[in-house]
């Protein structure tokens, strides 16, 4: 039997007996197969062993079984952190809140007492005075507060319903007024 | 025909590799980190097989054994499913996950000489008996044949006529170069050949 020159047929008998290869190069293989007895007896080797060697049956669901789960995903922040993100966030939208409200009172007092229209300025000038007015101890920062005063803060902020969708705006329309602008 | 690349049913003929075996593998491997453990149940079944053979072939592997060789193969291998980078095949990664674990069972029988009388061709006779085979003659002298192999020798010839893997695979799977898993296929198969009195192609 001659031997084969062609290295590349040669090369892909076995992808030919392990179906690896595609529609096209099968049929090229297979046609000089057909014509090449040296090939021929070479593929039909690699079919035998490729037969000799079946695979023992395995039990796939106890595989399964024992695999590791997928890792867990992690979606929401973990309770503490969430609170804590929030809880700043809103802290900081009440004060301001206060504060603006104690600007408010203030300056409706200021009308209602001297029945002028305070200027605008004064009303800038006014507001701790007005805050303090208001019984409320409001201070440049959270540092100021007591345990208390936060603790109670803290809980009012927990029984709010609803959560402003953007940074809450002073309220003008008082301002508006008692500056005497239409 | 001289020349002419095989195009592999495992390639895609796309830059991206859409729709190959590798792609369809990346997907599974990806629902399954994303939670999907029904993905994980489509990859062994896809590849359990393949393993299951391998283990069977490389001898000394009976019954039982390559049940829970697979097994451990796979656990190994989801384990470390995160690190998957994809540089080589899912198939070609779980093949050699499994060489390995099959190397350290050899290692660890090594150094329990109790369990060493038995001889690795007489162990593939007794895969054979116990599992009731009935091979043609032609099969049965082809596994005598790989059976008198060197074991580098058995693995490449293996992994190349059941699996069809390229020569690239195989060469990342037993740690060594494209050229050398050749050279070795050859060699192995001149020698099965020469023991079933086959004229060489």
């Amino acid at each position: 039997m001659r031997e084969c020159q062609d290295e590349t047929v040669k090369d892909m008998l076995p992808e030919l007996a392990a179906d690896r290869l595609s529609p096209a190069d099968a049929a090229r293989v297979t046609a000089h197969v057909d014509a090449c007895p040296a090939c021929a007896a070479e593929l039909a080797v690699v079919r035998a062993a490729h037969a000799a060697f079946t695979a023992p049956a395995v039990d796939i669901a106890r595989i399964v079984a024992a695999l590791p789960m997928p890792p867990a995903k992690v979606i929401e922040f973990a309770p503490h952190m969430r609170k804590r993100r929030f809880t700043s966030w809103r802290i900081a939208a009440t004060i301001a809140t206060i504060a603006v409200s104690g600007v408010s009172i203030g300056v409706l007092q200021g009308v209602l007492r001297d029945n002028k229209p305070p200027a605008v300025k004064r009303v800038v000038l006014k507001t701790s005075d007005a805050a303090e007015a208001s019984g409320l101890t409001v201070g440049g920062s959270l540092n100021d507060l007591s345990e208390k005063e936060m603790q109670t803060l803290l809980d009012k902020l927990d029984e709010l319903d609803a959560v402003p969708s953007a940074e809450p705006q002073p309220a003008v329309s008082g301002m508006r007024a008692a500056a005497g602008v239409q | 025909m001289t020349g002419v690349r095989p195009v592999r049913k495992g390639v895609s003929p796309e830059p991206d590799g859409t729709g190959s075996e590798e792609a369809i593998d990346r997907e599974l491997i990806a629902r399954w980190l994303a939670g999907d453990q029904r993905a994980a149940t489509t990859l062994v079944e896809r590849h359990a097989a393949a393993l299951s053979r391998f283990a069977a072939s490389m001898g000394g592997v009976t019954g039982s054994d390559v049940d829970e060789l697979v097994q451990d193969t796979f656990v190994r291998a989801f384990n470390s499913l995160e690190s998957f980078r994809g540089e080589s095949s899912l198939r070609t990664w779980l093949f050699t996950i499994e060489r390995r674990l099959m190397l350290d069972r050899r290692r660890a029988e090594r150094r329990r000489p109790e369990k060493m009388p038995v001889a690795e061709a007489d162990a593939a006779s007794e895969y054979t008996a116990l599992d009731g085979i009935v091979a043609d003659e032609m099969q049965e002298r082809v596994r005598v044949a790989v059976d008198q192999l060197t074991a580098l020798q058995r693995e490449v010839f293996t992994l190349r006529v059941t699996e069809g893997l390229s020569y690239k695979e195989i060469a990342d799977i037993v740690g060594s170069t494209e050229g050398a898993a050749r050279v070795h296929y050859h060699h192995a198969m001149r020698a099965v050949k020469e023991y079933l009195g086959v004229p060489h192609a």
